[in-house]
């Protein structure tokens, strides 16, 4: 009996310190799944922006024979050999093996499905494309019923399109700004990529 | 119980309460930059400027590069080129940036130029500054040691 109160009495004696430890805890818990939650909120705009960062490091990348990507694009809209030379043969509109080599191998360490366009900012003149998978965009433009050769020769037609066609399917888009040989028109840098990545 | 390790127990875990609000309550005035709805958010802020700071940047060093390509290989004629691209990057970005603005100087088959005008970037809580200098590939144009600047 005598054993029996005193284990009752410590009982009684450790609520308080017993209630505090609880509410401790749950403090603690409630708090580091809030902020868990927040660090997984990280809203569309902030992404862009670091989407946009990753563009601008591409165009800063180095390619063979050039400084840089951007000065293999500013080449393109002086009409350089050179610069001519990495364009398909067949359609001049689309990367050659040797860019799209390295765009792929560069671009696809961050994200599996991209586009990037390069067009006259004024004109909406496309001067190239690459995309990451030939196929996956080809054939989205064969499902949308719309002609691919209309679309790449109706200028910003084309450029409404993708975005209008993708951005549903997740794609969003960043840009940048180039000279080109005309002081007066510029390009546009323009990379599509899947926002789930 | 012992009333001793009793009291000690009541203090402790009062402390550990105390302290556990306190912490956050103050975590956030604590962190640097405006309230943010998350971790990171204020970086992200930043990281905005430095976006348009660096796409300011790279426009004029392809401006430089696309100037240079298009000169007869002078110096003046360089600097005639690039004040074209200038004044459309002024319009673009609502600056005042001419090429009287810089001081040019050519070493090591690089013209540098090099400016004390400062570019701005204002959003919401930050204001980014920074100089747009810049250098272009030049191999073809004769060493000139000293300063060349239209000031």
């Amino acid at each position: 009996m005598h054993k029996k109160g005193q284990s009752e009495d410590i009982f009684n004696d450790l609520i308080p310190a017993v209630i505090l430890i609880i509410a401790t805890i749950v403090i603690i818990t409630i708090n580091g799944a809030n902020e868990q939650k927040n660090v997984s909120g990280m809203s569309e705009s902030d992404l862009s922006s670091l989407r946009r960062i990753d563009l601008i490091t591409y165009m800063r990348m180095p390619v063979k024979d050039y400084g840089s990507f951007s000065e293999l694009i500013i080449g393109l809209s002086a009409g350089e050999d050179k610069s001519i030379a990495l364009v398909d043969s067949v359609d001049p509109y689309k990367c050659g093996d040797e860019l799209s080599s390295v765009l792929r191998r560069n671009i696809g360490k961050s994200y599996e499905q991209w586009s990037l366009r390069v067009f006259n900012r004024v004109s909406g003149e496309i001067f190239f494309e690459c995309f990451s998978d030939d196929d996956f965009f080809t054939e989205a433009y064969r499902l949308s019923s719309v002609d691919y050769q209309e679309l790449l020769f109706g200028s910003n037609m084309n450029l409404d399109f993708e975005q209008a066609y993708f951005s549903p399917l997740g794609m969003q888009y960043v840009n940048v700004t180039l000279p080109s040989s005309n002081p007066n028109q510029d390009m546009f840098v323009k990379m599509g990529v899947m926002s789930n990545e | 119980m012992n009333k001793k390790a009793l009291a000690i127990l009541i203090i402790s875990s009062l402390g550990f309460f105390i302290a556990i609000l306190l912490f956050y309550s103050h975590v956030g005035s604590r962190q640097p930059g405006p309230d943010s709805p998350y971790l990171g958010h204020n970086a992200m802020l930043a990281f905005n400027a430095y976006y348009e700071a660096e796409s300011q940047l790279l426009y004029l060093d392809s401006a430089a590069i696309m100037s240079w390509k298009k000169s007869d290989k002078t110096l003046d004629s360089f600097k005639i080129n690039l004040n074209e691209y200038l004044t459309n990057f002024s319009k673009l970005h609502h600056t005042d940036l001419s090429v009287n603005d810089y001081d040019f100087i050519v070493k090591d088959g690089y013209i540098k130029a090099i400016t004390s005008k400062e570019l701005t970037i204002n959003s919401k809580f930050y204001t980014y500054t920074f100089k747009p200098n810049f250098k272009v590939k030049a191999a073809e144009l004769p060493v000139q040691e000293e300063t060349v600047s239209l000031i």
